[in-house]
């Protein structure tokens, strides 16, 4: 007796933490298993990616950027991993600001600047009237920069200009790069007759057009070659005009020279020079956000129909378990390929329909927990007092069946997260959201294994796994916790 | 006494004290079968829990029903609240039919009519508190809204049941509670709507031998000071002895003998009452071992016993025992008995 007093004394002293009890005690029972901690970090580690997702890149997937690099561009890091990227560039960005030429030569040309509203500064030259002997007015303008890399692949660049000139003038301009060794490289030109406006023309290494006006063939790899050797490179910019009746301008907004990088970033870039660090940690909100409420909706659905066939039995039960087994019986996979084939991709489909096809667990095991729960007493004295069978549900069944229900939903949040993966793996996914499924796939699709772009493989593959496993860690300890013993006999 | 056919009928022999009169109950559950055993055909077997019962009770009183486990006692403790829909038969509470009320008529008339079941560790949910508990009754009857309006009555409830001070207990939870204080709970969750009449379904079974005492004089004080009528159900002669002021024998869903509990205990009329009686063990050691105890089992209540039910196993059958069921009849004043040898 006095045993019992003393244990009432303790009891009425820890009275007001009385309402959190539950929670502690779950959680010191939780905390001592490894297993549940490590899924437990492992899943704070996601959310907390997921969260800082604009933090932690300056790219963002869900707009279109593409080109930050060379396709299939290797992250930076591989450098120091791999001896062939020992020495690759990563991607070099140069804008050239009109007062960036340097002026190598001039006839009868002169050069100057002005404002041009929203352009910014731009050059001005200005070409004197040709003579009847011929023999027209020529600029030319150099820009020195350093590459001290291997080979890269691509190059690119953009030329935005203007001319204005009488209409019997003809204006040239044309591009070359120069290298250390003084051999020129003619990449790019053009010809105005009379007057153009505003006008950006792009010049890419991999263009026919620049791979013929260098006498290549069409498998020849114009940057290779003309960046051969490392030192000072100079891009030389020719301009020229015959205008035999009055003064010919030429107008040079900002241009842009890119050598793109074989190495990129954290995770390198994908097939259009994508950064796929950006993809892998915006990935992560979507799937979680997707394998959540997917679990979510799918277990809460799943509760639902199990309490309700549980408790009133009967041809209700019958109906709803008979459902349970059809959706049981048909090939998930395969259905919701064709489902999400004519819904549309969209990931709220997506989300719908893998929780309309996973609540079938969850309903046979609350089902059952109902059925044993239904019989005991305490349904009875409610019954008893009056209670509906609506009450009795809410009220004495559901917070019964809720261990069952917490674990069964975490252990259905990798199952929703594959699915998706798997839709989106197989290009049913939502082309406009990055997803960890529409990045195996787009590695599938655009030679990632042909090429062996591990980093492009490896992560997404890696990081669904691995959320898959902190799930089913947290699912498994839950269960262990929650589900074998009730707590109703201390 | 003849079997009272109809509602009407049953209420036209109704006297003033009495609160509860069941007529002629019957509850049988059917057995499953399997495709082919149904598609046999034949009569659906039934387990006759039930099988006609009648008796009064009177207002204020216990009423004690006992029986060995499986006689269906606990059956027709739940019939009587409409726990269990019965196949036939009437229970007349307060004058009314409650197998005829409509539901919402059914639910009002609940507040007057409560259970306390026997396994406490069962009839608690273990996700509540006891303040929500207790209340649960007045909050399902509407006589308080969610809160904490009913504090008072659940309080009051508490000190009823003699959990004092009733703060200690009212925010635990069932598992922080021992077995003899569940029960408390569960007899203050009964009391807490001020019902006329709990059926008490073996309350003390399942505790231990030194709390049986507090919870049976719990009762006792109830049905004095506030003039609560129980039914007491229980397989326990000797209890019902100490509190009752009068027995019903059932043996396979029939009431074999009801009447005073010291007519029961003194001149037990039925073989099977002295049976039981004979049971009671006896703190004297100079009556060491039991007396003509039963013979055998309790037959499969799917398939009872032509004629008596009881006539495989009574020590004074005769022929007639095995073709005609005796009819329970008033031998002496309030005293029944279906035997035709008593």
């Amino acid at each position: 007796m006095s045993g019992e007093t003393v244990a009432a004394q303790a009891a009425v002293q820890s009275a007001p933490r009385r309402k959190r009890s539950g929670i502690a005690d779950f959680w010191a029972q939780y905390r001592r298993r490894p297993y549940g901690l490590v899924g437990l970090v492992m899943l704070a580690l996601y959310i907390a990616v997921a969260l800082a997702a604009p933090l932690l890149t300056p790219y963002d997937p869900r707009k279109t950027e593409f080109f930050l690099a060379d396709r299939l561009a290797a992250p930076i890091w591989a450098r120091f991993v791999i001896p062939r990227f020992r020495n690759a560039p990563p991607t070099s960005r140069y804008t050239i600001h009109p007062d960036q030429w340097k002026v190598e030569r001039q006839e009868r040309a002169s050069l100057s600047f002005e404002e041009a509203g929203d352009r910014g500064e731009t050059a001005v030259i200005r070409f004197e009237p040709s003579s009847e002997g011929g023999g027209g007015a020529r600029s030319e303008l150099s820009w020195r920069v350093h590459y001290g890399f291997n080979p890269p692949n691509t190059f690119e660049g953009k030329v935005t200009y203007r001319v204005e000139a009488p209409p019997d003038a003809m204006t040239q301009l044309s591009l070359a790069i120069v290298d250390p060794e003084g051999k020129e490289y003619d990449i790019w030109g053009t010809a105005v007759y009379g007057e153009q406006d505003w006008t950006t023309a792009g010049l890419d290494s991999r263009d026919l057009q620049m791979k013929t006006r260098l006498n290549m063939t069409i498998f020849d790899d114009p940057a290779k070659v003309i960046f051969a050797t490392k030192g000072d490179y100079r891009l030389v910019l020719k301009a020229s005009s015959e205008s035999p009746s009055a003064e010919a301008r030429l107008f040079l907004a900002p241009a842009k020279f890119n050598i793109l990088g074989i190495l990129h970033g954290l995770l390198g870039a994908d097939h259009m020079g994508s950064d796929l660090w950006a993809q892998l940690v915006y990935g992560a909100r979507i799937s979680l956000i997707i394998g959540i409420s997917a679990a979510v909706i799918g277990v809460a659905l799943g509760t639902t129909i199990g309490i309700i066939s549980g408790f009133l039995g009967g041809p209700v039960d019958e109906f709803l378990m008979r459902v349970a087994d059809v959706f049981l019986s048909v090939p998930t996979l395969p259905v919701l390929i064709i489902l999400s084939a004519f819904l549309g991709k969209n990931m709220w489909n997506i989300v719908l329909l893998v929780a309309a096809f996973s609540w079938m667990g969850s309903s046979r095991v609350v089902r059952s927990q109902t059925l044993s729960l239904k019989e005991r007493a305490f349904v009875e004295a409610a019954k008893a007092a009056g209670a509906s069978d609506a009450y009795i549900m809410v009220v004495h069944i559901l917070p019964n069946v809720l261990p069952l229900v917490v674990a069964n939903m975490v252990l259905m949040m990798p199952v929703a997260i594959l699915y998706e993966a798997s839709l989106s793996f197989l290009g049913l996914g939502d082309p406009r959201i990055p997803t960890w499924g529409r990045m195996l796939q787009n590695a599938r699709a655009f030679g990632a294994f042909t090429e062996l772009a591990w980093w492009w493989l490896v992560p997404p593959g890696l990081a669904i796994t691995l959320l898959s496993l902190s799930f089913t860690f947290i699912g498994n300890t839950v269960n262990e916790v929650l589900n074998p013993r009730y707590r109703e006999r201390s | 006494m003849g079997v009272v056919a109809t509602g009407e009928q049953a209420a036209g022999a109704w006297t003033g004290d009495v609160v509860l009169r069941v007529v002629d109950l019957v509850k049988h559950f059917p057995i499953r079968r399997g495709l082919i055993q149904s598609l046999r055909g034949g009569p659906v077997p039934a387990v006759r829990a039930v099988d006609g019962i009648s008796f009064d009770v009177r207002k204020g009183e216990i009423f004690g029903v006992v029986g060995e486990s499986g006689c269906g006692k606990t059956t027709m403790g739940r019939t009587i609240l409409r726990l269990i829909e019965p196949q036939s038969g009437h229970i007349l509470f307060e004058g009314r039919d409650l197998l005829a009320l409509p539901s919402n008529e059914m639910k009002r008339l609940r507040r007057k009519m409560q259970i306390v079941f026997q396994d406490p560790y069962e009839s608690m949910n273990p996700r509540l508190d006891v303040y929500r508990i207790i209340s649960e009754p007045l909050r399902i009857q509407g006589v308080v809204k969610d809160g904490h309006e009913a504090v008072d009555l659940v309080s009051q409830a508490l000190v009823d049941v003699e959990m004092t001070p009733p703060e200690e207990y009212i925010y635990r939870y069932p598992h922080e509670l021992s077995g003899g204080q569940r029960q408390r709970i569960a007899v203050a969750r009964a009391l807490v709507l001020n019902p006329d009449f709990i059926v008490a379904d073996e309350p003390v079974s399942m505790l231990d031998v030194s709390i049986r005492g507090e919870i049976l004089n719990l009762m006792l004080r109830l049905a004095k000071e506030k003039g609560v009528t129980f039914v007491y159900i229980t397989h326990d002669l000797a209890t019902a002895r100490h509190i009752c002021d009068r027995i019903g024998v059932m043996y396979l869903g029939k009431m074999v003998e009801e009447g005073n509990t010291e007519d029961i205990v003194k001149f037990p009329l039925h073989p099977y009452t002295r049976a039981l009686l004979n049971a009671v063990l006896i703190p004297d050691p100079s009556k060491r071992g039991l007396q003509s105890v039963m013979a055998g089992e309790v037959p499969n209540p799917v398939n009872p016993p032509s004629g008596c039910r009881l006539h495989p196993r009574c020590p004074v059958m005769k022929d007639i025992c095995r073709e005609k069921e005796p009819e329970i009849i008033e031998r002496e004043r309030g005293h029944k008995v279906a035997c035709h040898f008593a």
